[in-house]
């Protein structure tokens, strides 16, 4: 039989060499551990479940269940002692003894095979009992083949001797568990299974300690004290940084965005996310909470006495300057009429003008609104600063803004409709040239606290509208101006909540002469022959007042006192910019200094004092770039401060005093705000990596240019720091050991053999490991040329003395060598100090 | 075990596509049991039920944890090997210290080193590998053990590598070790009691010194020149008063001398162990006869090297017997030298025959390593010894040398053309 099969004759020395090869998993085990057989037997109560589902016979089955357990425990307590028994006494060293040892072991293996054979067969002699006596058609065959599986898992684990047999058993507890836990419909099996996990990992783990815990070696420890300081370094660094991160993006909450499940308001919501991080979107919509808010139709609100955006104005610009007017002829109405008339205007007026002339603000805002106990006009959730726009205005004549009749806007504009995302019903609103925007969508939620108006605060190249529970696209509307309202509503309900999507430009490509957006004057101003007839409605957009000054002198005055270069060159949207940045830099915000009541217009004022309220330079602004031929229109909304982003609740609030004027340049389909006041931050742009690099560059270039003396000093100080870096790290510390002159001489020694390693470890002069003390000393102590003779010895004996010798022939050799040890301390502090200035 | 059963175990174990082990040797290692078993739970979490997910998640967090932690753990871990000294011989302990710094602000554990046997054993359990409990954080710590080298060589032989699996044993992370100089192990010598009686050279014994030529030995006269005398040799005074060339004469050399050939082709087809039992002779003789001042020259792969007294020529000559390897042989071209000193030579029982019939080497007498094959005729010939008995080889020389020792005598070695 043998020598027909002697391809599978493995030759002995083959199978020593795994052996070795394989390591300490190999080796038979000094000691039985009983996990292995803790696991097989709750993989296999996994089965035993599976099986009491289908049994007829469950009492049966327990006591096969119990009896499996017991007989493979006390198997397996049995091999346990015999096997510690073995490993105390025997230690088969002699031919002998490791003859009869192997004997013994082939006789209890077979022992174990026999033994093995008849108790896997049991579960199927219970299932044949149960066919036969109890009739029926028994167990399931794959449930029987599973228990004689789990039996034989059992079996291995309470005989095995070898860590290699231990991993069959284990496997076979894995499969065992996995079958179990797919096959069946008890949610109960998860209590199993977790802990079965548990313990299988612990048993990886175990498996993996015994392999190497017999070899472990002794070990002596160092701490490293100077990676012990760096790590510590890191640590407060790192924890310095993340403070900072906080800090800056609105406390832990703000930095964690994004990284733990927010409970909603930020663009997303976690079912999983713990009520109160952040602003939920059930807070926000008001669903749960009688404090939060959303579109709430309640008769308390109904009446507010919410301020529009008129009344802010006249609290925060002043109130309006009045205008002289010619009457050539005066007639009394009725009383009736007179009232009607008058609403008509005053509704006109709050809606379509804004006056550029104003009496100047001489005190701080002294009523507030009273509907609420906040301050807040509106409140925002998103990135600020923000310019949200509220009203725009197209005509200028000289004084006062109005939104011309005949104008209509919304044949350009997009139709509002329904776009859903994210299962939300969003309103599609505009759409954007791509190659102007940066393709991410930012969003912001807006709450309206105390603002009366129909009118929507949209931000820059808004996309999209959506409130909560609100599907009917007609629920928005542009309106003749191109700014969005809801038209059905007198006015958009105290504390609605509104979500937006916009986009942030990507102003580069208009910069660039060479692309396609840089054109943007497209209408030759003032002619308007040559206008098509779809882009007819761009000259309200360019109008000028006849009564303006010269606007070419001021634009050019202006570019030349802000870049002398020449601006032939430049693009359109750099004229824009270059406009926008001199007003920036010459025009003081001073909302205190106003025209005088009786001026014909109010540009040269502002050209001419060089301070102005912002309305007054964002009028500048937009008289001076529709001379340019681009359209521009003046726009009245808020400035959502970053300052006041509340860092707890992550929330900006916005003021009445935030109301800000500023313009907007019409730009291949797309109002893109710019703001001349230089006191506001201004509209963000999307830039890359690659055009920040320049962006920096250019900005470091002009620091260098306009500051030649002072780069030329910083450079020089850096390269000799670099150069000298060793050297003044070193004299910081002989500086630093200065200080210790007024301590005991030992003190100082001990500090010189200090700054002697340390001087030799930031000179890269590494000590070779055999030196002795004497070695070294003498070698570096002859790199301090004013040490004399006997201070060199006196110091290296006293060195050498207080690492070797007796606290009593240190005292005495001190006391003996004070004057020169001490001396020779200086000299050695000092040479650091030297070596600074010293040359080579 | 009956051998139906032993059959049916080497049919299991039998490798029936060894081709295909380099495809699938990863199934052979717990990561891949962890990688198949993820799939199965992922398939049955698809096909069958999703609870199976469970399982697979499981698996995937013992997988990962198992893979990142040894990971990370040998990032922050260097080290450096050094051994005591830098030599030893084989079977001769030496204490072995690992100096492992860990950068990391917490502790590594279970770490083993992968190396050389015998590097990296402890002399007291040959059997396991050197094994690291932890290495504390932020610290350097220094791990040492007594290793016992069984055979020659220059060590660290393979790259030393320390590793960690810790902590499921999944799998296995290494990092490379630094060793700050090779460990050198020394052929094992035995100590040989006695030494042949042979005082001399034979000149010294005859006194006739007038026969020698070469430059060693202090001058004490004058001869007529013989070929192979040096020019510088000449006294030319004598030269030109005599009309003849004279050259300086010589003292002899009092030393004994002694040629000890090592037949390289005897290692042909042995194995590591007897090549390496060849050597122990060889280092034995050799550092015997130079510990007691003579001079003896050694024949290795076609070189004779001269060995005199001291430090610094054994240590030279048992470098390169630790670090000569079989596969040096070149065939041996060089004859011995006519010698008129003690000739010894070591090779094994299976050349006898083949020695013996060359002229060349009947000078010499062989100490012959016993073949595994024990039907190796020995020649009957008392030019030879085999090593024959119980232990190892040394053993045997160490038995059989003061009988050796007895029996070769001064006088037999001082007449020329007589061998014992």
């Amino acid at each position: 039989m043998t020598s027909s099969t002697p391809q599978f004759a493995r030759p002995k020395a083959t199978t020593l060499a795994r052996k070795k090869k394989y390591g300490p998993t190999e080796r038979i085990k000094a000691s039985k551990s009983w996990g292995t057989w803790s696991l097989a037997a709750v993989a296999s109560f996994a089965i035993f479940l599976l099986r009491l589902q289908a049994t007829v016979t469950p009492v049966l089955l327990v006591v096969e269940y119990i009896f499996l357990l017991v007989i493979t425990a006390f198997v397996l307590a049995h091999s346990s002692v015999s096997m510690a028994r073995r490993v105390g006494i025997k230690s088969p060293n002699s031919g002998t003894q490791a003859k009869s040892s192997l004997r013994e072991g082939l006789k209890r293996r077979n022992l174990w095979l026999a033994g093995g054979g008849v108790i896997i067969v049991i579960p199927w002699v219970h299932s044949f009992v149960q066919r036969t006596v109890f009739g029926g058609a028994g167990e399931a065959t794959e449930l029987v083949w599973l228990a004689m599986l789990q039996t034989a898992a059992l079996w291995q684990a309470s005989v095995s001797t070898t860590a290699r047999q231990d991993w069959i058993s284990f496997l076979l507890s894995c499969f065992l568990m996995l079958f179990g836990v797919t096959t069946s419909d008890r949610v109960g099996m998860i209590y199993i299974v977790v802990p079965f996990g548990f313990m299988a990992a612990w048993w990886l783990l175990h498996q993996y300690w015994q392999s190497v815990a017999r070899g472990f070696v002794a070990k002596s420890t160092v701490p490293l004290v100077r990676l012990r300081l760096g790590i510590m370094a890191l640590l407060v660094c790192l924890t310095g940084l993340l403070g900072l991160v906080a800090w800056s993006s609105g406390g832990v909450v703000g930095a964690l965005d994004g990284f733990m499940p927010t409970s909603g308001g930020k663009g997303g919501s976690d079912p999983a996310a713990r009520q109160g991080v952040g602003d939920g979107d059930m807070l926000v919509a008001a669903k749960d909470k009688a404090y939060s808010f959303g579109p709430v139709e309640s008769d308390l609100f109904l009446d507010s006495q919410s301020p529009s955006l008129y009344d802010i104005a006249t609290e925060v610009y002043g109130e309006t300057a009045p205008l002289k007017r010619e009457y050539s002829r005066a007639i009394a109405l009725d009383q009736d009429t007179k009232v009607g008339k008058d609403q008509g205007i005053e509704s006109k007026k709050q809606g379509r003008e804004f006056s550029a002339m104003r009496k100047p603000v001489d005190k701080a805002m002294a009523s507030l609104p009273k509907s609420s106990s906040s301050k807040a006009v509106l409140q925002l959730i998103g990135s600020t600063p923000v310019h949200l726009a509220q009203q725009c205005y197209d005509h200028f004549d000289g004084i006062q803004w109005t939104q011309s009749n005949d104008l209509d806007l919304q044949p350009f504009l997009v139709t509002p409709q329904l776009d859903a995302i994210s299962q939300k019903p969003w309103m599609k609103i505009a759409n954007h040239q791509a190659d102007l925007t940066w393709s991410v969508r930012e969003r912001i939620t807006l709450k309206v606290i105390n603002l009366k108006t129909n009118r929507v605060a949209t931000p820059p190249l808004v996309t999209h509208i959506h409130i909560d529970k609100v599907d009917q696209p007609d629920f928005f509307r542009w309106s003749s101006q191109g700014q969005l309202l809801m038209p059905g509503q007198p006015y958009i309900p105290q504390l609605t909540v509104l979500h937006l999507l916009h986009q942030v430009p990507c102003l580069h490509s208009m910069r660039d002469s060479s692309s396609s957006l840089s054109k943007i004057a497209k209408v030759e101003f003032p002619q308007g022959g040559g206008i098509g007839k779809d882009e007819r409605w761009k000259l309200n957009y360019l109008q000028l007042p006849e009564n303006c000054p010269d606007l070419d002198v001021a634009t050019e005055t202006l570019l030349k006192a802000h870049d002398p270069n020449l601006m032939e060159r430049w693009t359109d949207w750099q004229k824009i910019e270059g406009l926008t940045d001199a007003l920036r830099d010459q025009i003081t915000v001073d909302p205190k200094s106003v025209p005088s009541e009786d001026a014909e217009e109010v540009i040269s004022h502002v050209l001419k004092t060089k301070k102005a309220p912002d309305y007054l330079i964002a009028s500048t602004a937009c008289m001076l770039i529709r001379n340019l031929g681009v359209p521009c229109r003046l726009v009245n909304g808020f400035y959502a401060r970053p300052e006041r982003f509340d860092l707890k609740s992550s929330i900006a609030e916005i003021l009445p005093e935030d109301l800000h004027t500023w313009a907007e340049v019409y730009c291949h389909g797309s109002w893109i705000p710019i703001d001349p006041c230089g006191t506001y931050d201004k509209p963000r742009e999307h830039r890359t990596w690659l055009q920040w690099a320049v962006v920096l560059w250019w900005g470091w270039r002009d620091w260098v240019m306009s500051n030649p003396l002072s780069f030329v000093v910083g450079l020089v100080t850096a390269c000799v720091a670099i150069a000298l870096r060793k050297r003044m790290v070193n004299s910081m510390a002989s500086a630093l050991a200065v200080l210790s002159f007024p301590l005991s001489n030992d003190f100082r020694v001990g500090l010189c053999l200090r700054l002697l390693r340390f001087r030799r470890w930031i000179f890269g002069r590494q000590l070779p490991a055999r030196w002795t003390l004497g070695q070294w000393l003498a070698s570096d102590l002859r790199a301090v040329p004013s040490l004399s003779e006997a201070e060199r010895q006196a110091f290296q004996g006293y060195a050498q003395r207080r690492a070797y010798a007796s606290e009593i022939s240190r005292q005495q050799y001190l006391e003996n060598n004070a004057t020169t040890v001490n001396k020779s301390t200086k000299h050695i502090i000092l040479q650091g100090l030297i070596d600074l200035f010293r040359l080579g | 075990m009956p051998s139906a059963l032993r059959d049916l175990q080497g049919m299991m174990n039998a490798d029936f596509c060894p081709w295909a082990n380099k495809y699938v040797y990863w199934l052979k290692k717990p990561i891949g049991w962890v990688f198949c078993a993820l799939l199965a739970s992922v398939l049955l979490g698809i096909y069958v039920s999703t609870q199976a997910f469970l399982v697979s998640a499981a698996i995937s967090a013992i997988g990962i944890i198992g893979i990142l932690w040894p990971w990370i753990a040998m990032q922050g871990v260097r080290g450096t090997l050094s051994w005591s000294r830098g030599r030893c011989e084989e079977g001769e302990p030496i204490d072995t210290t690992l100096t492992l710094i860990n950068r990391w602000p917490w502790p590594a554990f279970g770490l083993f080193i992968e190396a050389d046997h015998a590097i990296a054993s402890q002399t007291s359990a040959p059997d396991e590998p050197i094994c690291l409990s932890s290495v504390p954080a932020l610290a350097e710590s220094q791990f040492e053990w007594e290793c016992t080298p069984g055979n020659r060589g220059l060590y660290p032989k393979r790259k030393v590598r320390l590793a960690t699996a810790f902590p499921f044993g999944v799998w296995t992370c290494y990092r490379e070790l630094a060793v700050d100089s090779p460990l050198m192990v020394w052929p094992k010598t035995a100590k040989l009691k006695d030494v042949p009686d042979v005082t001399g050279s034979p000149s010294a014994g005859i006194g006739s010194p007038s026969d020698q030529i070469g430059d060693e030995g202090d001058w004490m006269g004058v001869r007529p020149y013989r070929p192979g005398d040096s020019l510088r040799q000449v006294h030319w005074a004598q030269t030109a008063r005599r009309d003849s060339l004279v050259v300086f004469e010589r003292q002899t050399r009092a030393r004994p001398e002694l040629l000890l050939w090592f037949d390289s082709e005897s290692c042909e087809g042995c194995s590591d162990e007897e090549v390496n039992e060849l050597l122990r002779l060889l280092a034995t003789l050799s550092i015997h006869f130079v510990s007691h001042s003579w001079i003896t020259r050694v024949a290795l792969n076609n070189t004779i090297r001269v060995l005199l007294p001291g430090s610094s020529t054994k240590q030279r000559w048992m470098d390169e017997l630790a670090s000569w390897m079989p596969d040096q042989i070149k065939n041996q071209s060089v004859v011995p030298p006519k010698t008129t000193g003690l000739a010894l030579g070591v090779t094994t029982d299976l050349r006898l025959a083949t020695l013996s019939q060359a002229n060349h080497y009947a000078q010499i007498h062989w100490f012959a390593y016993p073949s595994l094959n024990e039907s190796a005729p020995t020649p009957d010939n008392s030019n030879c010894t085999v090593l024959r008995g119980e232990g190892s080889a040394l053993e045997r020389l160490e038995r059989v040398w003061p009988h050796y020792c007895q029996h070769t005598s001064s006088v037999s070695l001082a007449l020329p053309g007589i061998r014992r």
